[in-house]
């Protein structure tokens, strides 16, 4: 398996420059995410009768420990095949895993995850878009979404929006399959603060359903994204978003006549989280082998590994200027100036540092 | 292995109470004279051979035992005593480093259990302390401190008795960097009852203060993870955390 990635790895990403390999999982290009299907390596720990590997979460941790490592553009194909098709395997109807998820697997179709709204960040449950039913079983879709990654380049979105009502803060939402080139979709791009532009809003003005849009049970949609979210946090990306400046780094500092011992110091630290951190990983991939969902654990791990994600560019950041008798090359520069940018986001996509926290103590017991 | 880990614990329950450790803190022979009745009852014996009557546990195996000396704030003396039973040379660094990760990973339980029984039940402005989010926050740091210095030291353990020093770089690294996070929001979220003698906390405190110097601090094994790091700068970090 790893060395399948690596080979790959190798052969499509030798073009690549530092900054562009320091995007890990935001760096896009469907062409590496076709080519990855033709190796077998989306939809691992899908079913095999549904275009996937049937393999289990340690195979995955293995293959997107790889990618991250080399900072390969996942971007495309990531979401669809992180949360949406174990999503549709879980909640979809047999049709619905029928029509989709051999076609993610073959690297064809891309998902985006819409969630966030403008007044529904954090509090997610304060969505306000809202899918009416017809008479025909069909449904009417109106409403927004913001934060969307990938939304200007993807296929799909799996949108959560209110269907009725409900004395229950958390009932009367249930997810849909958009189409995001269909009528009454606009996507407005919105550009991030290094120029880039990863994530969107989206508006619905009266977009038509068909009743098999529709994702599991009317209603049932908070415990789905529940299951969902517990997906997206489990993996080794919340500690890899920064490993590739981390070993260029590395790879400067060892290059210098002499080294000092506090940045001898510094890189042991760094390096000693990292593996500590992957171990707490593993751990979390075999309770996923167990079949159990550890909510509690993923919360955990992934506010660590986001506290140790931020942290590298402000070390490397603050080591390269303590040398100015030193000449760093302009990608190391570059690639530190961009994670300094980018960091901020690692502890907000997928959940913030103070809602994890909170979860970890319901975890305890404290409320 | 869990035949043994629940009379040991029972066993540094019964042996080690709060009023025995104040006393053996500042006393030899009274601290050997308890670590005698923990050696009639076999239990120094665990990682002894087979062969020589022991009941030849892996350091991996042998872990859970090692934490509850932790947990139960008991000297770490018990872990020196069962080594020295197993190998025959002085114990490396290395592992000695990774032997006080498990005894720090067993305080930290016992810290993390400590502030969970005192901020539910000490209430402030008409509530417990746990309805207060910066209070939960704060717990949940702890917890998380807790959670990775266990799996560090399953880790550290994982390496035997013959455990490299990278490895247990990684382990005593994460255990002794816990130390100072992990005692300071216990001290913070028990105010001023914490700091006081009467307070049983003190005692695993104390000890963890300890541990963490003991076998080298996390900066000593940082630097050494460090130098092999950089004598591998061409491998990326997982080649490089792979073959540790
Ligand atoms: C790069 C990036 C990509 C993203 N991609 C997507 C995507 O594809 N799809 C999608 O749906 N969303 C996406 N998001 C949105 C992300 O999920 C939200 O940013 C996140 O949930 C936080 O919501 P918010 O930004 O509205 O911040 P807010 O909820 O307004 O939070 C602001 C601050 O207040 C704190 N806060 C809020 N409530 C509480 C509370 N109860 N207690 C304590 N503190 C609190 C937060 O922790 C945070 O520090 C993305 C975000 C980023 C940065």
């Amino acid at each position: 398996m790893r060395e399948k990635v690596r080979a790959l790895v190798a052969r499509e990403c030798a073009g690549m420059t530092l900054p562009e390999r320091a995007r890990t999982w935001m760096g896009y290009s469907a062409e590496f995410s076709r080519k990855m299907a033709e190796e077998g390596l989306i939809g691992l720990t899908i079913p095999r009768r549904y275009g996937g590997q049937g393999m289990g979460p340690f195979a995955r941790f293995v293959v997107v420990e790889e990618l991250l490592i080399a900072g390969a553009p996942v971007a495309a194909h990531w979401i669809a095949d992180r949360q949406s098709a174990p999503l549709l395997l879980k909640f979809g109807s047999e049709e619905q895993r029928q029509r989709f998820i051999p076609k993610i697997c073959a690297g064809e179709l891309f998902f985006s995850i819409g969630m966030s709204e403008p007044g529904a960040g954090s509090d997610l449950a304060a969505i306000q878009s809202r899918a009416k039913r017809q008479q025909d079983g069909g449904w009417i879709l109106n409403g927004r979404k913001i934060w969307t990654s990938g939304a200007h380049l993807n296929d799909y979105v799996i949108a959560l929006v209110r269907t009725s009502d409900s004395e229950d803060r958390h009932g009367g939402m249930s997810q849909f399959i958009v189409d995001l080139k269909a009528p009454g979709v606009t996507i407005r791009p919105i550009e991030d603060l290094t120029g880039e532009t990863d994530f969107n809003e989206i508006f619905f003005d009266d977009v038509q359903l068909e009743a098999d849009a529709l994702v599991g049970e009317d209603g049932e949609g908070w415990k789905q994204v529940t299951a969902e979210l517990a997906f997206e946090r489990s993996g080794p990306e919340r500690i890899y978003s920064s490993a590739v400046l981390l070993d260029a780094w590395i790879g400067h500092v060892s290059a210098q006549a002499e080294i000092s011992d506090a940045r001898t110091t510094k890189i042991g630290a760094l390096t000693a989280e990292l593996a500590a951190l992957r171990q707490m990983s593993i751990a979390v991939a075999a309770e996923l082998e167990k079949g159990n969902s550890p909510v509690t654990e993923a919360a955990l791990i992934k506010d660590l590994g986001n506290s140790f994600e931020q942290k590298i560019p402000q070390i490397v950041a603050d080591d390269l200027a303590s040398h100015p008798e030193e000449t760093p090359n302009a990608e190391l520069q570059a690639a530190t100036r961009l994670l300094l940018q980018l960091a901020p986001s690692f502890s907000l996509r997928g959940g913030t540092r103070e809602i994890l926290r909170g979860m970890i103590a319901r975890g305890l017991g404290l409320r | 292995m869990n035949e043994f880990l629940e009379p040991f614990e029972r066993l540094l329950t019964q042996h080690y109470p709060p009023e025995r450790l104040r006393v053996i803190e500042g006393d030899e022979a009274a601290a050997s004279a308890v670590l005698g009745a923990i050696d009639a009852a076999g239990f120094l014996d665990a990682l002894r051979t087979e062969a020589e009557g022991g009941a030849g546990l892996s350091l991996l195996e042998a872990e859970p035992l090692l934490r509850a000396i932790g947990v139960a704030a008991a000297p770490a003396d018990i872990a020196l005593a069962m080594l020295r039973r197993r190998i025959e040379r002085t114990p490396s660094r290395a592992l000695l480093a990774v032997v006080h990760s498990a005894l720090i990973a067993g305080a930290l339980e016992k810290l993390l259990a400590f502030c969970s029984a005192h901020v539910c039940t000490r209430e402030q402005f008409g509530k417990p302390l746990a309805a207060q989010q910066a209070i939960q926050q704060q717990m949940a740091q702890l917890a998380e401190q807790a959670a990775l210095v266990r799996v560090a030291s399953q880790y550290g353990c994982a390496g035997g008795f013959d455990v490299g020093e990278p490895r247990a770089a990684v382990a005593k690294h994460a255990a002794s960097a816990a130390v100072p996070i992990a005692t300071s929001i216990a001290h913070a979220v028990h105010g001023a009852i914490g700091v006081t003698e009467e307070y049983d906390m003190q005692l695993w405190i104390r000890r963890l203060y300890d541990w963490r110097m003991a076998a080298g601090s996390e900066s000593y094994w940082a630097n050494k993870l460090g130098r092999s790091r950089l004598d591998q700068a061409e491998k990326n970090a997982v080649e490089f955390v792979r073959e540790i």
